[in-house]
């Protein structure tokens, strides 16, 4: 058996080398998690590619052929879709369920570093975003259909990829008020109606056309074209865009840390 | 939490925003939008970003400063009284002024027309003719303005400390104003209403632009509207701070929301920041605040802990920035001409200036009388100070936080007064309970009797609504405290998906000085679920996980709510037995429970708590003895009914040939059974158990 020898010293603060070792172990084990969460991991990384084969490829392939810069602009709203899955399902689900089963109340009683969960949480549905984005672009290119230099790719992956994080605080915030077994359907009651009212795939009426601007996933859209010099569709200077983003993470990240320092 | 938690932050805070002051001031000659002419020299290599981390820096770095030093200033006003206050102050302030002014004005004149020489060509410029005429009370502060300021804010502060004394005998108006900048802070509202005096002075300034910032009123000894609303403003809400100094923790919750808007506002400021338009005004005013409470929050939660290097920095911070201009403008000249890319440039300049003030401060201040004067101490050469001094972090409060340091028999974890309500119902009702080093406690209470409530005040994971819980003498809110403390909750769902051994992985990366995986294992004896899924274990071996979740960060204090629920017996001694070997290593246990046969076998201590209340505590036999029924047991034909009807017997029950009876005054109830029935036999009378005691004591409260 092990021989326990506690010495009750006065607490010294971890070293960096620890704490950065917590946070990287913290992200490790969530994204484990989510891999092995079929549930989740199934969707977020095998739904995009098909869903952007199926009908910016298939279907709107007359469209396109009636106006080719269409077909840029489809496949950076399936980048955007990419990352909402994860962001908002992918962050918001995991943290209702463990609010629900009392595991953030623990880790708040434990000495975890400053934000542990949040960043790990966050992270993840970034890196899970950026496969779903390769899986994207790789249809894009294994089937011909963008016309976007590798240049304009990348810059789109990153923006895309980056641009996730006010999802993930969308997501949190979910998270931080419903139940895990609501929160799933709450969240698809905020990604579909997004997808739709925020113009990336469907052309909207003209009343629903000038409320774009109210949802974020045509903010991300509009950064991604605008930084990759697309402006056949940019609608936005992506500053703006920046600006709605960044208020976006700000308003709901904050809500959802200042509802879970509350009510764990 | 106690004041010494705090100061650490705080001085490190205070260092930090000297040092920026340092980095501002390097960054001058290297932006583009200040007009030749205004500072000594304009690099031959402007760089936006240099200008942007300039801008950014000059918003709220001296806001901050007020807003620490108003909170310094009430404390050491509580310290030493208005006197010593200004005795300090003389001393502190003011001769660095003087004295400072004297050496310093001379040498930054000498180098500024070195600079604009230079900058023109070799001849120093003509004024221009619409030069404006030189404000009232005309004199050259220079960057010791921050001195002068502060003097002028300290008196107007005292003055109206003096007027609210003497009109508000009972405290009224400055409850309320407690009260209302407490609900400020906790509604995160504080960075919206603060900065409406300086919104106001900049809406009437002509003219203003955010790219000015809060103007430097380094021109005239008549103290400038605006600046005296910024700092003003700043300085006071720092004093209320000190009123409530628990504020502070709302901060360090809410840093990443203040940080997240400040950047947030400051990218609207840069990108508006020739527009003087009332938003960018706006903008600019909740900014400065947002960053001050953002960065106040994060030194809270993570350098509110002594640190011998972060000491040092604070110590040389107000030296450093005191000399650092002459310096920093020098070389900005001296490299202002070069061919070299800004990059080089403004990292030279920074490299060899903090070189160059850093031993300065070392060689020529920290051990001599100018040390003194500015820092209050002097340091030995050669002696390594581990534990910071005199202002900052009083020596008392640091051992306070150092179980070892303190008094023998301080305890480790307390609650004083505490109490706290949900709604109308009363959980803690002025509780007052100690866990002592190296003893077991086991706090017992029916349900609803504040146990668990108890245990989240330890935790940090309440505020007591009154009253105060301490963890190692220190707020069980800060995390590094926490350090030292293992918890197994009640009910929780951990992981299913991860495995047992990277539950502990995990978890044990959140401590300083773990075991390692194989050796929590083995300790609690779980080697054969290593490898297997959380969900797919027991209830009892979900237990098990959790205890071993609880030990692996090698806790001196070790709170188990309820540990041994929905184990078999053989696990159950296992943990026992765990939990008796952690205690000879010296780790202290609070346990609470409803099998009392666990506290009466593990517990050197026990609480008995009812109603919020603690009703009792001490060895179990000490609180056994509180109860003074006894059990007797004998073979006899008596009958049921008639035993009970005696006086003091309070239960009797028949047990095949032996009677069992409960008696309250048991020698007299032995003397009348033993006269009824000669031919008793076997006769047992034994003292209650701490069942029955616990049943009476909680009954009596009820």
């Amino acid at each position: 058996m092990t021989t326990w020898v506690t010495s009750v010293q006065p607490v010294a603060a971890m070293p960096m080398r620890r704490v950065l070792r917590a946070y990287a172990i913290e992200v490790k084990y969530e994204a484990l998690r989510v891999w092995r969460m079929p549930s989740m991991s199934v969707p977020f990384l095998l739904l995009p590619a098909p869903m952007y084969l199926f009908f910016s490829v298939m279907l709107s392939a007359p469209a396109v052929a009636e106006t080719p810069a269409l077909a840029n602009y489809l496949f950076s709203g399936w980048l955007v879709f990419a990352a909402m899955m994860p962001a908002l399902f992918g962050a918001g689900c995991t943290l209702a369920i463990e609010r629900d089963g009392g595991l953030l109340t623990l880790k708040r009683a434990l000495p975890a570093p400053a934000g542990v969960w949040l960043i790990a949480k966050t992270l993840v549905a970034m890196m899970f975003t950026a496969l779903a984005v390769t899986s994207v672009i790789a249809a894009a290119l294994l089937t011909s259909t963008t016309t976007l230099s590798v240049g304009q790719l990348v810059i789109m992956a990153v923006v895309v990829v980056i641009g996730s994080i006010p999802f993930c605080a969308l997501g949190l915030f979910i998270g931080a008020h419903v139940s895990g077994a609501a929160a799933p359907a709450v969240g698809n009651l905020v990604f579909l109606p997004m997808l739709w009212l925020s113009g990336m795939f469907f052309p909207l009426p003209g009343a629903l056309e000038r409320l774009v601007v109210l949802w974020p996933a045509f903010h991300l859209n509009q950064v991604s074209l605008g930084l990759a010099g697309v402006t056949e569709y940019s609608y936005l200077p992506p500053q703006w865009s920046v600006g709605a983003l960044v208020g976006v993470a700000v308003l709901f990240g904050g809500l959802a840390i200042r509802r879970l320092a509350r009510k764990g | 939490m106690t004041q010494t938690d705090r100061f650490h932050a705080l001085d490190a805070v205070r260092a930090f925003v000297l040092l920026l002051g340092v980095v501002f001031h390097a960054s001058l000659s290297f932006t583009p939008d200040i007009p030749v002419g205004l500072w000594a020299i304009k690099d031959s290599s402007p760089s936006p970003a240099i200008g942007a981390l300039g801008f950014v820096a000059h918003i709220f770095r001296m806001s901050l400063f007020f807003l620490i030093a108003g909170l310094f200033a009430r404390m050491m006003v509580h310290r030493k009284g208005v006197r010593g206050f200004w005795s300090d102050r003389g001393t502190r302030i003011v001769v660095p002024l003087i004295v400072g002014w004297l050496v310093l004005a001379p040498t930054l004149t000498a180098i500024w027309i070195w600079g604009l020489t230079k900058t023109f060509g070799g001849t120093m410029p003509a004024p221009p003719a619409d030069m404006p005429p030189p404000p009232v009370g005309a004199f050259p502060l220079t960057h010791l303005w921050f001195l002068y300021y502060l003097l002028i804010l300290y008196v107007l502060v005292l003055v109206g400390r003096a007027i609210v004394l003497k009109f508000d005998q009972q405290g009224t108006i400055r409850r309320s104003v407690d009260v209302a900048v407490g609900a400020l802070v906790r509604t995160g509202t504080a960075a919206i209403v603060l900065p409406l005096p300086l919104i106001a002075a900049v809406l009437t300034a002509p003219a203003w632009q955010p790219v000015a910032g809060i103007p430097t009123p380094d021109r005239s000894v008549v103290p400038e509207f605006m600046s005296l609303a910024a700092y003003g403003s700043a300085i006071v809400f720092g004093w209320f701070v000190h009123r409530q100094i628990g504020v502070l923790h709302v901060w360090a919750r809410q840093w990443p929301l203040h940080l997240g808007a400040a950047v947030a506002l400051t990218l609207m400021c840069l990108s508006y920041r020739h527009e003087g338009s009332a938003a960018v005004a706006v903008a600019y005013g909740v900014a400065i605040w947002c960053w001050s409470f953002g960065l106040l929050g994060l030194a809270m939660r993570c350098v509110s802990r002594p640190m011998a290097s972060v000491r040092y920095v604070a110590d040389a911070s107000y030296w450093i920035y005191l000399v650092h201009l002459p310096i920093v403008v020098a070389l900005q000249v001296w490299v202002g001409h070069l061919s070299w890319h800004w990059s080089l440039k403004f990292s030279f300049i920074l490299v060899v200036s903090f070189v160059v003030l850093f031993s300065s401060y070392h060689y020529l201040v920290r051990s001599t009388l100018i040390g003194q004067v500015l820092n209050g101490r002097r340091y030995s050469r050669g002696i390594r100070h581990a534990v910071p001094g005199v202002e900052h972090a009083d020596v008392r409060a640091s051992h306070a936080a150092d179980p070892d340091a303190g008094e023998p028999a301080s305890p480790l974890a307390a609650l004083s007064g505490v109490h706290q309500r949900y709604g109308k119902t009363v959980a803690l009702a002025g509780l007052d309970l100690d866990v002592r080093r190296g003893e077991v406690l086991a706090v017992l209470g029916p349900n609803g009797a504040g146990k668990s409530t108890a245990i989240a005040l330890w935790l940090g994971l309440r505020e007591p609504d009154s009253g105060s819980a301490r963890l190692f003498g220190r707020s069980p809110l800060d995390v590094e405290t926490r350090r030292s403390v293992g918890v197994m909750m009640q009910d929780v769902t951990l992981t299913p998906e991860l495995r047992v051994r990277e539950l502990i992985d995990l978890t044990a990366s959140y401590y300083s000085d773990p075991l390692t995986v194989d050796e929590t294992l083995a300790l609690t004896r779980l080697e054969r679920l290593a490898h297997r899924p959380y969900g797919t274990l027991s209830g009892g071996q979900k237990r098990q996980v959790q205890f071993a979740l609880a030990v692996c960060g090698r806790p001196s204090l070790l709170f188990l709510d309820e540990p041994t629920v929905g184990l078999d017996v053989s696990a159950r001694e296992t943990m026992w037995r765990t939990m008796r070997a952690l205690r000879a290593g010296g780790c202290s246990i609070v346990l609470t429970t409803h099998y009392l046969e666990e506290a009466e076998a593990l517990a050197d201590r026990v609480a008995v708590l009812a109603g919020g209340r603690l009703v009792t505590s001490g060895s179990v036999a000490s609180v056994r003895s509180l109860v003074s029924r006894k059990e007797i047991s004998c073979a006899t034909t008596l009958a049921v009914e008639q035993v009970q009807a005696w006086p003091h017997v309070v239960s009797a029950a028949r047990d095949g040939r032996r009677l069992l009876i409960t008696a309250v005054e048991a020698e007299d109830v032995v003397r009348r059974l033993l006269a009824a029935d000669d031919g008793a036999q076997d006769l047992e009378v034994r003292q209650a158990g701490l069942a029955e005691a616990f049943t009476e004591l909680t009954r009596e409260v009820a």
